[in-house]
């Protein structure tokens, strides 16, 4: 699903060019549920941005299924991850001006869903979640574990083919972060690849595959027994 | 789609209100004086405009070149021209010729009211399109002491009576007589230069006959105007050039050498008749001029806000950019959304400025004098430029706003590190000083303008005009005439009369412009404001007499063969001895023997618009007119009461007029200081929409930085500092903004000032004043907002991040 060849991403500050991620080779499947984990500055969001091309490599090739996606214009792209990718942040990213169930909609109205499915699909993941009774609050007025939930149901209400998700937990109690990593746990039972940054070995385990980021580099690649 | 947009704007609205406030007022201010001027603008260019026939009609003009160099132009022309233009010319249809004789008594039984009358011909009404609501259009002028007069003198006179058929006496030396009423018109609209009460056509005196049908070629006194209607598709540039033909046929040779004849727009009389042939007339087309720039200024300024208030709150909307993009929005639909509210917003302001204009339209016509409403064309005019302005404002204020913000990149700003980097914006430097220049420049010219104004209101007249009362009695009675010595003596039994004057006409008209002969001066051609005078005059209006004597009772030839010339006449003669010159003037009645003996510094008998021209004076007692009392300024009331007492002792059946002379001075300049306040008004509305922009300016900077104020504070920094830091920025751009102000606004008021012949010099103290008062705004938005920010406890600022 997801080929990277030498991806490089630098920033240029004067004539000193400092390197996030150096020449990067990365192969993931369909159906794969990988956490990326390293320290602090290893490059972890930054990935996980290229992959979602919410971000540019300065230089190499990203293939997304067979799109050559460091070939694409910002409209291809915008197109490319608005029908296969859901995104999951740390700090929800909700939008604060907007309800529950309208957060929920955003999506489907750039997708150009037609009313009466936009409602079906709220429905359906205010249902899937939990949340019915929430849908007219706004993000202020939910607790963080409620927020993310909002979140990863945004993140699915468009029905992507991977999920990618930045320290999803980080700003969670653990009861909290449990609940959402079991959710992810399932999801990708039913055949969404998950992609994620983490911190926590504990999170990290859930995955299928735990990849290891020091200061740009893969430093270790290894599949987990669960 | 739409619906989310709208929610969003809507929510993001009422959620930050402060910020809404002043966008919105902002923009609502903008766009109501916009309309305002843009109403006003469009009354003044629709004066005349209402005649079908306007664009065919021109004035004759007549210019005469003056011995001293001085050329003048003028609208009275002789009264056999139109007569003769209409036989010669198969191009002209016809000729009207039309001559407003001011107000006069009109009486009918015992109702007397001073109308506005006027002599014309038979054909005015197929000229001039003045609606008539009874008689015959064709017929009403041309029977003979048939008058027509407007609604509202019927009213006066007749009430709900059908006027058609009644007689109005009127009391005039030259016009009057008993006239027949045969029409009434609707009331003249306010936008026409002709205005009349009543109108007639009838030349029947010896006197009107030699205005109306002589060409009295040398003549400096003309009071007849023709206007000329030509034939559809006649051409009026080879008419014009046919008129020296035309002047050498009829006045001979001579006078063609110093004058020529022009043919003015009608529709030009109004706005234009300064700017085209510098004949200073109601209104004038650099006044409108500046009132568009203000408009202009202020709507500029008000969109200068809202692009920066927008760009400014980036940050806070930069994750929703963000987030939108993530879940899958094109660049352009996020374009389409942001656009979308700098509409919405300015949707609402038009609607607010449309409230805004209805209630304050009232005022406007009050100060400018204009009736204007909404309904028909300004109404349509209204609508449409508030649609336009909608438009325009939504459009051009809320492009980079929406450039800006949809170009942030998801993965920076989800990460939290645009924030900062959105801070200082070089283009909101650029607006920031853009707008303050406008500030600076407004308040410089507001400045000089009312320093010249006030100068003007101050200047040593070289008379005094305080404690006069003026009235016309001698005009009103001519009887009085030959007494005026008692009648003087009559008001002056009262103690607050100090002193009366008789005179021909008041200061300020100045006397009448006259052929004189001085002395070894008879092959030239020589003009001067004559004052017809009495003895007291000198003495009453405090004109200092320089040399020689003033004129004498005592001295019985004085009152035929003495003259004063001021001080202008002399230098102008180039005469060393003065005293004893023979100088004759209007023969017919001062003979050959006249002789200057006095001279008098020179004071201003017009307007300040005019430089001090040469000035004669004489005793002139058949002609006196205007009764000057100097009263002593207290128990003014009491005062007034007496001289109504000994009016009513003489001229018991008309009601006592007078006036004071320093408030007829002033109307002279009416015009300017009315428009004075305007701009006043107007700069101060753009000041205030400036200050309001840099006052959410620098609210958003304040919230920005609160990570960096609380740091600085946990490092010891004190309030001032922090103020300082927070304020300096924005003193630096206002700085340039004065700095660049100032050339430009120098510039425009010398301009300004040139219109003037009496003017005051800008000195450094305006651009001192100015950058001063710009400091202090921007200081005081400024520093409250940083104030509150250094005030703020560091640990909350931090626990903000």
């Amino acid at each position: 699903m997801i080929q990277l060849n030498n991806i490089e991403k630098y920033y240029e500050n004067g004539a000193i060019k400092t390197f996030v991620l150096r020449q990067l080779n990365l192969e993931i499947q369909e159906g794969e549920f990988v956490s990326i984990m390293g320290p602090s500055g290893a490059g972890k969001s930054t990935l996980l941005h290229i992959l979602g091309m919410l971000d540019t490599p300065s230089g190499g090739e990203y293939h997304f299924y067979d799109q050559p996606v460091h070939q694409l214009n910002e409209r291809q792209t915008t197109e490319l991850h608005r029908d296969h990718i859901g995104f999951v942040f740390q700090s929800y990213h909700l939008i604060d001006e907007l309800t529950v169930a309208e957060n929920l909609e955003t999506p489907l109205l750039y997708q150009k869903v037609k009313s009466n499915e936009r409602k079906g699909r709220i429905a359906e993941m205010l249902d899937r979640f939990n949340i019915v009774a929430k849908k007219g609050l706004f993000p202020n007025q939910l607790s963080g574990g409620q927020q993310q939930l909002i979140g990863i149901a945004r993140a699915l209400i468009t029905n992507p083919k991977l999920i990618l998700a930045d320290e999803p937990t980080g700003n969670l109690n653990s009861a909290e972060g449990e609940r959402i990593m079991t959710h992810f746990k399932h999801l990708n039972a039913e055949g969404v690849s998950i992609i994620q940054c983490t911190h926590s070995e504990k999170n990290a385990a859930y995955g299928s595959r735990i990849i290891n980021l020091v200061d740009g580099w893969v430093d270790a690649d290894e599949r987990t027994s669960s | 789609m739409l619906k989310n947009y709208i929610t969003i704007a809507l929510r993001n609205l009422t959620r930050h209100l402060g910020y809404s406030f002043i966008n919105i007022i902002g923009l609502t201010v903008g766009m109501a004086c916009c309309v305002l001027i843009g109403l006003f603008i469009q009354d003044e260019f629709k004066v005349d405009g209402f005649h079908t026939k306007s664009d065919r009609i021109y004035r004759l003009l007549r210019e005469t070149r003056l011995d001293d160099g001085n050329t003048d132009m003028g609208y009275g022309t002789s009264g056999a021209a139109g007569p003769a233009l209409k036989r010669d010319y198969p191009e002209i249809e016809t000729v009207v010729r039309y001559m407003s004789w001011g107000g006069i008594w009109t009486k009918h039984e015992d109702k007397r009211f001073n109308q506005q009358f006027c002599l014309t011909d038979p054909d005015f009404l197929s000229v001039f399109d003045f609606e008539l609501i009874s008689g015959n259009r064709e017929t009403a002028l041309s029977q003979p002491l048939a008058v027509i007069i407007t609604q509202s003198t019927a009213q006066r006179f007749f009430g709900d009576q059908n006027p058609i058929g009644k007689t109005l006496s009127v009391d005039d030396r030259y016009m009057g007589g008993d006239y027949i009423i045969t029409g009434v018109l609707k009331d003249i609209p306010q936008q026409s230069t002709l205005q009349f009460d009543i109108l007639c056509a009838t030349v029947n005196t010896f006197w009107t006959r030699s205005v109306f049908e002589n060409w009295q070629p040398n003549s400096v006194w003309r009071p007849a105007n023709n206007y000329i209607l030509l034939r559809e598709g006649a051409n009026i540039k080879s008419l014009e050039q046919q008129m020296p033909k035309f002047m050498a046929q009829y006045m001979g040779e001579e006078i063609l050498e110093k004058n020529t004849y022009f043919l003015q727009p009608f529709k030009r009389i109004y706005l234009y008749s300064k700017a085209d042939y510098d004949i200073p007339f109601y209104s004038d087309i650099t006044q409108i001029y500046s009132f568009a720039t203000i408009g202009l200024f202020i709507l500029i300024i008000a969109c200068i806000n809202f692009t920066n208030l927008a760009t400014a709150r980036s940050a806070r909307r930069a994750r929703e950019v963000g987030l939108r993009k993530v879940v899958g929005a094109y660049r352009s639909q996020l374009i389409r959304q942001f656009l979308g509210e700098s509409f919405l917003l300015a949707i609402l302001a038009a609607l607010l400025a449309l409230i805004a204009v209805y209630f304050s339209l009232p005022n406007l016509n009050d100060f400018v004098e204009k009736q204007i409403e909404l309904s028909g064309s300004t109404l349509y005019f209204t609508l449409g430029s508030l649609l336009t302005l909608t438009l325009f404002v939504g459009g051009l204020a809320g492009i980079y706003p929406a450039l800006f913000l949809s170009n942030f990149n998801p993965a920076r700003v989800l990460k939290g590190t645009l924030a900062a980097g959105v801070r200082s914006g070089r283009l909101r430097e650029v607006l920031v000083v853009f707008q303050f220049a406008i500030s600076a420049f407004l308040i410089a010219s507001t400045y000089t303008v009312y320093q010249q104004l006030e100068y003007v209101r101050s200047k040593n007249l070289g008379f005094n005009k305080d404690q006069i009362i003026l009235t016309n009695i001698f005009s009103t009675d001519r009887l009085l005439n030959d007494r005026y010595l008692n009648i003087k003596n009559e008001f002056l039994q009262h103690p607050n009369i100090l002193k009366a004057s008789a005179s021909h006409s008041s200061m300020g008209y100045g006397g009448q412009l006259d052929r004189v002969f001085p002395e070894g001066k008879a092959n030239e051609e020589w003009k001067m404001r004559v004052l017809g005078v009495d003895e007291s005059f000198l003495d009453t209006y405090d004109i200092e007499l320089i040399a020689g004597r003033n004129f004498s009772l005592n001295i019985a030839t004085d009152s035929t063969q003495a003259f004063l010339l001021n001080e202008t006449a002399v230098k102008r003669l180039g005469w060393k001895e003065p005293l004893g010159k023979k100088f004759e003037w209007n023969p017919e009645v001062h003979g050959s023997n006249g002789r200057i003996v006095g001279i008098v510094k020179d004071f201003h008998n017009r307007s300040l618009h005019e430089e001090i021209q040469p000035v004669a004076m004489a005793m002139w007692q058949p002609k006196f007119n205007v009764l000057s009392l100097k009263v002593k300024g207290q128990n003014t009331e009491e005062t007034i009461a007496y001289i109504g007492q000994v009016w009513k002792r003489h001229i018991p059946e008309k009601a006592f007029e007078y006036r004071f002379l320093d408030e007829q001075l002033n109307d002279y300049y009416q015009s300017e200081q009315r428009m004075g306040a305007l701009i006043n008004i107007f700069s101060g509305l753009a000041i205030i929409v400036a200050s309001l922009g840099l006052f959410g300016l620098a609210s958003f900077t304040a919230e920005v930085r609160t990570k960096e104020i609380g740091i600085r504070k946990t490092l010891g920094a004190t309030v001032p500092n922090i103020v300082l830091l927070l304020s300096r920025e924005f003193i630096i751009l206002v700085m340039i903004a004065n700095l660049i102000a100032f050339p430009l606004a120098y510039w425009a008021m010398q301009e300004w000032l040139n219109s003037f012949i009496y003017r005051i010099e800008i000195g450094i103290l305006i651009f001192v004043v100015s950058g001063i008062i710009t400091f202090t705004i921007a200081l005081l938005t400024v520093s409250t907002q940083a104030i509150k920010a250094a005030l703020t406890n560091p640990i909350d600022a931090l626990r903000y991040e």
